[in-house]
């Protein structure tokens, strides 16, 4: 951002850009009360953990010392509360708890595993049709993504800034907009096609054979659900930024594979034009663990190699020398959030944002302990809620409670019963 | 006489007709089909009066009441259909009570008789009857292709491999395999991908053009390798370095140099190379990279590899799959060519003509690209039925005379293209309402003023979004011609059948035997079969993780791209070797040869083989190296970047060789935190660990494998001792030191003492059977789709058994999984 803040007030943004017919959450304009700002929600995983001894806080409560990480957050600390004894039950040491982090599916390396639905998806539905975006989930690198459909298949995370940034703000051209409509009305006939073949096949196909065609024709409901929205959003304008659309040659950090940080700043950056300007309200990043070595000064192996640091000091140095970058990261986004005024507080207020890892011990793969860390969204902030560190709080209760702050009316999500306690 | 892989031909056919007098005397093939299609006892009944009474004695005092232990209630008396639906327990019962696990200590054992009783009920009976019922009710499911299977299928069927990785999310695994239905949920992104590929492949039939052409490339210096690179006479450039300024192209466009060098359109192309090693006696390999070889740092792929000769400049050949920008994964299209192990001899802004200096360097003077194919496969398949002037602008007719075709005329037209189309697509004949919709459809599209070319592409899209194109299904019971041809050719080639198999399958005949075997043959001689030895060893020993680590640099300095891509080579070129020559699986784990090149002598200890092309070299006596068992590619996947883990090593090759599941730790247990400041061997941290109760007794099933395998390091080296950190620090010396020594002992799980590797490899070589059947449960799985339980496993040793005669050989085992009942049945 370039501009001072005030002038980035999420209204005046959208006014540029003449959508605000299109924002449900702005209806009630007219009356003379200030509308409220909707509720958003960003989740974000880093793949390889961060490590324990430099992330939690020595003491639970209020008056924690701040960890060797947490001092990076600096007077952040009445925005955030820090979790430590917390994880998902039963998912088993291995890198294929990243597709877990917001399942809480169990098992992820069992014979017959299969994903759930992930938290920002069961969260999008709430606001589903009132933006652009139903969610938005990115990644540094391809791989494995953090958002599952309701069938447990993965939703593949948008990896090219320029290409994120072209579909929020660049409008087409009439053409490009009739080309667009000419796909979306050829998809709709060929779904049609497929349903009525799918239907067929559910009468002769065997029994066992069933289930496997329903998900289809599920999931083929689901691409049509998604053109008709995407039929309604597609002769609206587009909100205009400030802002410069990023690119990807060299020397930005995507033409760099190993600089998986600099790549999450620039997504971070996205994330937060996405819901400032209400494109959409849930947005979900996967800062993908690499195996080579960042540019970072100081580091010189490859952060995958450092991360099972086996307890030798010299690696754990240099591993902290690049979460410490992380954290730096993670907290620059935070503060551009707060210093975002909106509906008379500011944009940090009204997003919850989940910051986490879906490994705890990353040195031995451990899956129990996880850092996690809740900012903003209108809590009450500032303390360290720490659970049993050999029984750890299941973290789908975290949630729980972010889904029912977000608006969702749930006592459950995954192996997660019940709000989690302390947070208010 | 000599074992090495040249030899073993010999020795295989010598072997066969040894036996042959014993082979003649065992029964046909049928016994693979009949110890399941005995008449059995129905489990039910034989329950009631056999195993109830034992369980009843030993075991419902802990595994019944209202708070059974473990969650296992062995009360009660199942029917015929509980036993049906709710069964798994029984296996679990099985390995604990065959493993001693169970009763527990200090209940004593059961009675040898009552144990051999239950446990020939479950194996028996009551497997008898869950093997009849899977068969009847189909044992596989209804599953869409692999986003692997289906790129390879658009490959074969039209040419153009479509940019899966970028479009589709990726599968899952389930059982290590992304075959299976389980691994493969539907989605709406997937199918949108789908439809999205299918416009865009069809839409580029009608663009490219059906002639072939020869790209010249030159060498030359880049911007960025500015002074880098040596300049001879004549156009040619020397690379002194192995890293991405090597080797940069340029075209030739009307005699400028200045062209991008990459292809024209996509499919396969025969890359001739003009160069030499340069200041060298040996050969020096050269990789094929493809891709941004503008951006910097490019993001390159490697295609090939082959070997420059040393001395005067030659041709050198290799066919290559091309990609273009539309197509690729990866951004960009270029060819790119950097040699290995010369690391970066010259340094940042340093003239290579001072400090190449009686170095060895790549010396390129051109490059051709031929395009091997001229019109499309695609363009054939939809072309070839229409009359020349619907789409002139492709094959070459005037536009001038219109074939002024009637409606009727037209329709037939239509109908033959569309039966043939449509047979490809789905790998079936296409019944006649299909015909007639598509025909129709088309005609309704040219009523409404759409273009051939438009009503062209709808239709065939339609066929290529089709669950029918998209999914493999059949009906329970025997797979039909089609459905069977489809099934070996996703297991074989992990594509669509071909023409020829197609037309076998259309004649009735797949089903036989005899046929059945001659296509087996035939795919296995083609070379699309090297998907099947290069997917299925991805998946089987996990070789698709061996870029998830690098070896810690200061510890494993002599680690290198080099010997990452030879030691995959290598594991391919074994596995394809003992396929071609159906060598035992015995080799699997004790084979005097290995697959190797220079840099993979290196690590062996081998002597006088040089250039990069894998071979069979002959093992001495003393190695502690060979098979799957040790090589570096299994050894780099089975560690991390610092560390071996004898407990992963153990469960590797227990589950992936042997075919013995190891069920997961119980939730309650949490993974041991490896500490490397050197104390104490992670063996000796785990041995803490694994000393209590279950836990002893589960370890010492597989724990022992690892053991042996503690003899490796991450990369693949023989050791002594676990490397550590040099504490001297200074220039020049070693930045690692030997620490504490390896214990490689152990004692297997049916109780035989070992010293270390060499004592291992033997115990597993004693028992072909047991390799054998793990092979084939996992190639089961893989070919079927569909993971293997304990109701498989008769047919599994049935299989292993039949190849018996053949001492196990790789090849009869992959006919023996085609022709067994399992893989014929849906």
């Amino acid at each position: 951002m370039n501009r001072p803040p005030e002038h980035h007030s999420r209204r005046q943004v959208l006014r540029a850009g003449a959508g605000v017919l299109a924002l449900p959450w702005l209806e009630s304009f007219s009356s003379a009360a200030e509308p409220a700002p909707p509720k958003r929600m960003i989740n974000i995983c880093t793949g390889f953990g961060l490590y324990g001894p430099a992330f939690f806080p020595g003491q639970a409560g209020m008056d924690y010392k701040p960890s060797e990480y947490l001092e990076i957050l600096g007077d952040l600390r009445k925005q955030y509360t820090v979790f430590s004894g917390i994880s998902h039950p039963e998912i088993g040491g291995d890198h294929a708890s990243e597709a877990c982090f917001l399942t809480s599916a169990k098992h992820p390396t069992r014979p017959g595993f299969r994903n759930t639905v992930s938290m920002d998806v069961v969260a999008s539905k709430q606001v589903a049709g009132a933006t652009r975006f139903p969610f938005m989930t990115l990644s540094t690198q391809d791989g494995s993504p953090l958002s599952y459909t309701d069938t447990g298949a993965g939703i593949p995370a948008w990896g090219v800034p320029s290409q994120v940034f072209a579909k929020m703000f660049i409008a087409g051209s009439k053409q490009q907009v009739k080309a667009e409509m000419e796909r979306i009305r050829r998809g709709k006939s060929i779904l049609d096609r497929m349903k009525s073949r799918l239907s067929q096949l559910s009468r002769t196909v065997s029994l066992h054979d069933r289930q496997q065609v329903a998900d289809y024709a599920e999931a083929v409901r689901g691409l049509e659900k998604q053109l008709v929205a995407e039929e309604k959003w597609v002769n609206l304008p587009k909100p205009q930024v400030s802002e410069p659309q990023p690119n990807e040659n060299y020397p930005s950090p995507f033409s760099d594979r190993s600089n998986s940080i600099g790549r999450a700043n620039v997504m971070l950056g996205l994330m937060k034009l996405a819901v400032q300007t209400d494109s959409t309200r849930v947005a979900s990043l996967f800062i993908k663990g690499m195996d080579e070595k960042p540019p970072i000064p100081g580091v010189n192996e490859g952060h995958h190699g450092l991360s099972h640091h086996g307890r030798n000091p010299k690696k754990i140095e240099q591993l902290k020398i690049i979460e410490k970058e992380k954290m730096k990261v993670f907290g620059d986004f935070l503060l551009s959030l707060r210093e975002t005024p909106e509906g008379g507080g500011n944009l940090l207020d009204n997003t919850q944002v989940l910051i986490g890892s879906n490994l705890g011990d990353a040195s031995g793969h451990g899956t129990t302990n996880l850092p996690i860390l809740l900012a903003g969204g209108g809590w009450k902030h500032g303390g360290h809620i720490a659970g049993n560190v050999k029984d750890n709080t299941p973290l789908g209760q975290l949630f729980v409670s972010m889904l029912q702050r977000f608006g969702v009316e749930t006592e459950d999500f995954g192996s997660g019963h019940g709000a989690i306690n302390g947070l208010g | 006489m000599q074992k090495t892989g040249y030899f073993r031909k010999i020795f295989n056919g010598l072997a066969k007709s040894a036996v042959a007098s014993w082979i003649s005397k065992s029964p046909p093939i049928l016994t693979v089909i009949l110890p399941l299609a005995l008449h059995a006892d129905n489990p039910a009944e034989t329950f009631q009066s056999n195993v109830a009474p034992i369980l009843e004695a030993a075991c419902t005092d802990c595994h019944g009441g209202k708070k059974p232990k473990a969650g296992l209630n062995l009360e009660g008396v199942p029917t015929l259909e509980t036993l049906g639906t709710d069964y798994h327990h029984w296996f679990k019962v099985m390995e604990q009570v065959e493993t001693g696990i169970m009763p527990p200590e200090d209940e004593g054992p059961l009675d040898a008789k009552d144990k051999e009783t239950l446990i020939s009920w479950i194996k028996g009976d009551l497997t008898h009857f869950l093997a009849e019922k899977q068969r009847t009710e189909g044992r596989s499911r209804f599953r869409r292709l692999s986003r692997n299977e289906y790129a390879n299928t658009i490959q074969d069927i039209f040419g153009i491999r479509p940019p899966v990785i970028r479009m589709m999310p990726g599968d899952g695994r389930a059982d290590g395999y992304d075959k299976v239905s389980k691994a493969l949920p539907f989605s709406p992104a997937a199918t949108e991908a789908q439809l999205q590929i299918a416009e865009e492949t069809i839409a580029r039939m009608f663009k490219h053009q059906q002639d072939k052409t020869t790209i010249r490339l030159w060498a030359r210096e880049s911007g960025q390798s500015k002074g880098h690179l040596l300049e001879l006479p004549e156009g040619w450039w020397v690379s002194f370095n192995s890293d991405a300024n090597s080797g940069q192209l340029v075209r030739e466009n009307n005699g400028k140099r200045n062209g991008f060098p990459g292809p024209r359109k996509p499919g396969w192309h025969r890359i001739r190379m003009h160069m030499y090693a340069y200041q060298t006696d040996k050969p020096l390999p050269v990789g094929i990279y493809g891709g941004h070889v503008w951006a910097y740092p490019q993001i390159l792929k490697l295609l090939d590899v082959v070997d420059a000769p040393p001395g005067n400049p030659a041709v050198v050949e290799a066919d290559v799959y091309l990609r273009t920008n539309q197509d690729n994964d990866i951004p960009g299209s270029g060819i790119r060519l950097i040699p290995f192990g010369l690391g970066v001899p010259v340094p940042k802004n340093t003239q290579a003509s001072i400090r190449g200096k009686g170095k060895p360097g790549l010396a390129i003077q051109w490059v051709d690209l031929e395009e091997l194919e001229g019109a499309l496969p695609g363009q054939d398949l939809l072309f070839s039925d229409l009359p020349p002037d619907w789409f002139p602008g492709l094959n070459g007719a005037k536009r001038s005379k219109s074939s002024q075709l009637s409606q009727k005329e037209m329709e037939a037209v239509l109908r033959k293209s569309f039966a043939r189309i449509g047979a490809r697509l789905y790998r079936r004949d296409l019944a006649e309402w299909e015909i007639d919709f598509h025909v129709r459809n088309f005609m309704d599209s040219l009523y409404k003023r759409e273009t051939l070319q438009q009503a062209f592409v709808k239709e065939v899209t339609l066929l290529m979004t089709s669950p029918d194109f998209l999914c493999i299904s059949a009906n329970p019971g025997p797979l039909n011609d089609f459905a069977l041809a489809t099934r070996l050719s996703y297991f074989l080639w992990n594509s669509t059948p071909d023409v020829e198999l197609m037309e076998v399958a259309r004649s009735g005949k797949l089903v036989d035997a005899q046929v059945l075997r001659q296509q087996t043959d035939r795919l296995l001689d083609d070379a699309k079969s090297g998907r099947f030895v290069e997917d299925f060893l991805d998946q089987w020993l996990g070789l698709w993780g061996i870029e998830n680590t690098t070896p810690d640099k200061d510890l494993y300095p002599e680690y290198d791209d080099e010997l990452k891509i030879s030691s995959t080579l290598e594991t391919r070129a074994a596995f394809r070797h003992m396929l071609e020559k159906n060598i035992s699986v015995r080799d699997f784990v004790a084979p005097d040869w290995a697959m190797a090149n220079s840099r993979l002598a290196e690590v062996y200890g081998l002597e006088g083989v040089e250039g990069f092309g894998v071979r069979p070299v002959k093992l001495p006596g003393d190695s502690p190296f060979g098979g799957f068992l040790a090589q570096a590619a299994t050894m780099k996947v089975t560690a991390n970047g610092t560390l071996t883990s004898p407990v992963k090593r153990g469960v590797w090759v227990s589950d992936r060789l042997l075919g013995i599941t190891i069920p997961p730790p119980p939730a309650t247990v949490n993974a041991v935190v490896p500490d490397t400041r050197g104390a104490k061997t992670l063996r000796e941290q785990l041995a803490l660990h694994s000393k209590e109760g279950s836990c002893k007794a589960c370890h010492a099933r597989f724990d022992p494998y690892g053991f042996a395998l503690e003899s490796f390091d991450v990369m693949g080296n023989f050791r002594t001792h676990y490397r550590i950190p040099n504490p001297e620090k200074g220039k020049g010396l070693p930045k690692w030191t030997d620490g504490l020594p390896v214990d490689s002992s152990g004692i297997t799980p049916q109780g035989q003492e070992f010293a270390g590797i060499q004592g291992l490899r033997k115990h597993l070589a004693a028992n072909p059977a047991q390799l054998a059947k793990g092979v084939v449960r996992h190639m089961l799985t893989y070919a079927t789709g569909e993971p293997t339980t304990p109701i498989d496993q008769p047919e599994i040793d049935a299989i292993a058994q039949t190849a018996s005669s053949d001492d196990y050989g790789l090849r009869s085992l992959v006919h023996g999984v085609i022709q067994s009942p399992t893989f014929r049945h849906k």
